[in-house]
């Protein structure tokens, strides 16, 4: 097991590295200097040549790629005019946003992160339990309509669903307020409520997309002989889906959540994007489109670590789930 | 030459088989799918929805003439002095049949009509080339083994990371800016060339993968042995040996890859990436039918439920066909 | 005395063994060291039990695999590390039927396609055009011409079995190794496809390396049978020699175990005891000392090597059985004859 995880935890990092050559080179394809913000308000060549010397961008590219990967470790230092030292790990600073990039990502991540944990218990819980009880009393009313519910679901999308919701719970029936951000230790009560029609919008979707799966997974793994051995000997149904059929039917459904995560990341950038919440998918829009190449990069570094990590305990809790898998 | 065998008492095979004397070609497996697809009742009503769609989309310039509307006419007259469309629901009319859109006024159903067109162009475009490449790297990856075949896997694994979307937004602008200053307008087809271009770079791993796998598989059936043993080369089994047993897998894949390029697609534009061009995108109009939401709800659902309708059909379709290709299923 | 159609020498296939953990070296020794002739138009069987590593041999010979040392030589020429390119021309002549009906037929493609599929590989062109050839291939094999244009699955196994062996004989062979083909079928298939293979063998003079595992099988085909044990042959003779005095303990043994309705009431099956060694580390001296009942300390020091046995045949064992096989009547000399 040590073993493994050792051996993965390095591919991680090779992989990790792979994209930040990847991305490092990408964005330095761009014609663009980014002190060139500075430049709109008040601009001498000599002043723009200065910062750009300061911040290191007349230095050659490999260079600056070494610089950058030192501050993430060890941190580095920037003029006055920028902050003075970046401690680490520094993600560089952005001259569109006017702050450090970690100072963005500090303020964003509480609400992506609130945004996202409640919602993906929502939907693993609803997806995976629909698709269990549809499995288990399949060809009933309630299989029929989850099956329907189901294919609409994941084949929505995230902003048709967000209106139709707002449309009905917040500007017909005032029964929310508009969706909104606050910090869950300021108001957890303003904080739930202004949260809720994205999480049930996000969660809507996913789930349909997991009670899909599960539901094929169950009954696939309902009618392996094994299972009929079982009932044949007399076992409670609790005891059968609990015990024996959970674990067959989950890890097929652990490898899809594993390669799912890109979308969940997309989801979470839609949603933020609809509501108007100021959160990591926000900025990174906002990052791409203006070509800030500091946030960017910190932004693209950020989601592959956690597909990465998500991979990786997808992969160990394949190990739990399915004995014959020997790490 | 070999001479022809009498017909002598043992060479007269006695076990069951087709009748001798029928002259009727046999069933290939792919007529079998075909049979079982159209007496699937979804798979129908799928089937001639895409067609409609498809239609519309493809006689979008013959339907604007009709309509006497172009996708970039205004018609400012027809709203108020703050650009809500007069008349009822969003400015419905005889001329309008679904309204005009707020502030910009355009007509919403030749909006329509060409924004579904544009996503279809594109989704069809990406899906094919992105099919084909997943489609050659994954028979030269299971084929020829070795370290091709780990270079390509690593490859595959490396981009399957990286989150489609995420790299989708950060990419487009950042191709947009090399060929084109923040001052011009971007040609409609360079605009949707580039998105094609994405979507073709990080989609083909799906396929890719797949079909690698299910070449490794087919790799070590004996009637590839009988080819090399007949000399054949690898360029002759990859081609004419293995990739018809690939059919099957290459056409699902390829069908439920569109609807995601089509949600895609509509997800860039609705986060204002990819929009340098004039053209008429879903995207863009469910943005701004947000801010409108009460005053204006045919615009604001009117575009959505049409992706919604396409995308299922899609869905529908694909799920269908993989049902009718796959011999194990019992239908 | 002509030169023989295929000659193999010291035929060696080793195959590396994966994840073996401390010994880097380690290998599975499928073919050992084994020396087969072919006359043409001559029959030859190759009998064991299975893992034995016939079908290896079958597939190292048509260079479906490269072996690992030796010779083989066919129709005059050394193909043993010959490359892709220059066998394919000597390909033409040497065929292989192989096992399984179902997975040796593509199926995608239909039956014409399959038997033309050595004729489009070798750019050949056969005067009155593939399709006739096809055509004619089938009628030979007992097939309708007609089903040209149909699908493998709409076919039993003999009669796809059929279709392999009219695929092998597309580009007029003058050798064909059949791995066993006709293992995978019922038996009164397997005496049809058999019968088939035999008047093809006397209308065309084709020469055939016949691999099977069952004795019995081989008598009705094969005019010379080799038995082969844990990649190595260990007894080689003609018809009668094996069948009526054989030598090897092995060869006894795997003949007592043929059911035979004219075997005297009380014959006795010689049992082997033991299980089969692994090929990986094969046991010293005799392989088959482990499982023989007439085992000597001899027998683990000293591998035995191919010689004159007592019946005739040449054997590889040091105390080899003499004297005709209980219950088996020597043959007339018409018997002999038919």
């Amino acid at each position: 097991m040590i073993r493994f995880l050792i051996k993965r935890v390095l591919l991680g990092v090779l992989t990790l590295l792979a994209t930040s050559v990847l991305t490092f080179s990408l964005l330095f394809m761009v014609p663009r200097n980014p002190v060139q913000t500075l430049c709109a308000r008040e601009c001498s060549t000599a002043r723009l040549a200065a910062i750009s010397h300061a911040y290191g961008l007349d230095q050659p590219k490999v260079e600056q790629y070494a610089d950058y990967m030192k501050g993430i470790f060890v941190g580095r230092d920037f003029p006055v005019a920028m902050g003075g030292h970046c401690p680490a790990p520094c993600l560089g600073y952005s001259f569109d946003n006017e702050e450090r990039v970690t100072h963005t990502l500090g303020r964003v991540m509480p609400v992506t992160i609130s945004i996202v944990l409640p919602a993906l218990v929502l939907w693993v819980g609803i997806g995976i339990g629909l698709g269990m009880i549809s499995a288990i009393r399949q060809g009933s009313l309630l299989d029929r309509a989850s099956v329907g519910f189901t294919l609409v679901g994941a084949s929505l999308q995230i902003y048709t669903v967000a209106e139709i919701l707002l449309l009905v719970f917040v500007y017909t029936t005032h029964l929310l307020p508009n969706p909104s951000y606050t910090s869950i230790f300021d108001n957890p009560a303003k904080w739930a409520s202004g949260l809720i029609l994205p999480w049930v919008t996000l969660a809507l979707l996913s789930s349909a997309v997991y009670a899909r799966l599960t539901r094929a997974q169950m009954i696939e793994t309902l009618s392996e002989d094994y299972i009929r051995t079982a009932r044949a000997k007399g076992l409670r149904k609790r005891t059968i889906y609990l015990r024996h059929a959970w674990r067959a039917a989950m890890a097929p459904i652990v490898t899809i959540a594993g390669l799912d995560l890109g979308a969940v990341l997309g989801g979470v950038i839609i949603t933020e994007h609809t509501f108007g919440l100021q959160g990591l998918g926000t900025i990174t829009v906002v990052a791409a489109h203006t070509l800030d190449f500091q946030t960017t990069m910190a932004v693209v570094l950020l989601g592959a670590v956690f597909v990465i990590v998500a991979n990786l305990i997808v992969d160990v809790s394949y190990a739990f789930i399915d004995p014959r898998v020997r790490l | 030459m070999i001479e022809p065998l009498p017909r002598s008492v043992d060479a007269i095979s006695t076990d069951e088989g087709p009748a001798p004397s029928e002259m009727v070609a046999g069933r290939s497996p792919g007529q079998v799918a075909w049979m079982r697809l159209r007496r699937d009742r979804t798979a129908r009503i799928s089937a001639y929805t895409l067609l409609v769609l498809f239609a519309i989309a493809i006689f979008a310039p013959l339907i604007s003439k009709v309509m006497g509307i172009g996708p970039n006419d205004t018609f400012q007259d027809a709203t108020n002095d703050i650009g809500m469309p007069l008349g009822y629901l969003g400015g419905i009319s005889g001329r309008h049949w679904l309204g005009l859109e707020p502030n910009s006024a355009y007509d919403i159903l030749i909006q329509l009509v060409y924004g579904l067109r544009n996503s279809l162009i594109i989704a069809v475009l990406a899906a094919i080339i992105s099919t084909t490449i997943g489609v050659v790297m994954g028979i030269v990856a299971g084929y020829v083994g070795g370290w091709v075949d780990k270079s390509i896997s690593w490859l595959i694994d490396f981009l399957l990371v990286l989150p489609f979307l995420l790299f989708a937004i950060v990419t487009l602008p950042l191709l947009e800016s090399l060929f084109f200053s923040s001052r011009q307008a971007i040609p409609n087809a360079w605009e949707m060339g580039l998105i094609v271009f994405i979507f073709t770079v990080f989609g083909w791993m799906g396929t890719g993968r797949l079909v690698r796998g299910q070449v490794v598989s087919l790799r070590e059936r004996e009637f590839i042995d009988a080819a090399r043993a007949a000399g054949a080369g690898p360029l002759h089994i990859m081609l004419r040996q293995i990739l018809p047993n690939l059919w099957a897998p290459i056409l699902v894949t390829f069908s439920l890859s569109l609807p995601g390029y089509v949600t895609g697609e509509a997800a860039l534009h609705f986060l204002g990436i990819g929009i340098g061009g004039t053209a008429p995108d879903f995207g863009t109009m469910i943005f701004n039918s947000l801010g409108y939401m009460q005053t204006d709800p045919a615009y604001t659902l009117v575009p959505g439920l049409v992706i919604l309708l396409l995308v299922l059909a899609f869905n529908m379709f694909g799920d269908s066909l993989r049902d009718a290709l796959d011999p194990k299923s019992s239908r | 005395m002509t030169e023989p159609l295929l000659k193999v020498e010291s035929l060696v296939k080793h195959f590396p063994v994966r994840g073996s953990g401390a010994g880097r070296h380690v290998v599975l020794r499928a073919v050992d060291g084994i020396d087969l002739t072919v006359d043409r138009a001559e029959t030859l069987g190759l009998v064991g039990e299975s893992g034995c590593g016939k079908t290896t041999t079958g597939r190292t010979i048509v260079r479906l695999a490269k072996p690992t040392s030796g010779k083989i030589t066919f129709d005059g020429h050394d193909i043993t590390n010959l490359g892709q390119r220059a066998l394919k021309p000597l390909r033409a002549d040497l065929q292989i039927i192989f096992q399984d009906p179902y997975a040796s037929l593509n199926p995608r493609h239909t039956v014409g396609s399959i038997v033309a599929m050595p004729l489009v590989v070798g750019r050949i062109k056969p005067p009155g055009g593939v399709k006739a050839r096809v055509q004619e291939l089938l009628e030979i094999v007992g097939l309708n011409p007609e089903h040209y244009n149909r699908y493998p699955h709409e076919f039993s196994g003999g009669q796809r079995q059929r279709i392999g062996i009219a695929r092998a004989l597309a580009l007029q062979p003058k050798l064909i190794v059949a791995d066993e083909p006709v293992s995978a079928l019922d038996v009164s298939i397997q005496a049809q496809i058999v019968n088939l293979m035999r008047s093809l063998q006397r209308e065309f003079g084709l020469a055939f390396l016949f691999i099977a595992h069952d004795l019995s099988v081989v008598r009705h085909f094969c005019e010379r049978v080799a038995v082969m044990y844990m990649g190595k042959i260990v007894e080689v003779g003609d018809r009668h020699e094996i069948y009526e005095t054989p030598a090897h303990p092995y060869t006894r043994a795997l003949l007592s175990a043929v059911p035979d309705m004219n075997a005297p009431a009380g014959h006795k099956r010689i049992m082997l005891t033991g299980d089969v060694p692994t090929p990986i580390d094969p046991p010293s001296g005799c392989r088959f000392r482990t499982r023989c009942w007439k085992a000597q300390t001899k027998c683990a020091e000293v591998e035995p090597l191919l010689a004159k046995g007592p019946g005739g045949s040449l054997v590889a064992c040091h105390f080899p059985e003499i004297g005709p096989l209980a219950g088996v009547q020597p043959k007339t000399a018409e018997e002999v004859a038919s």
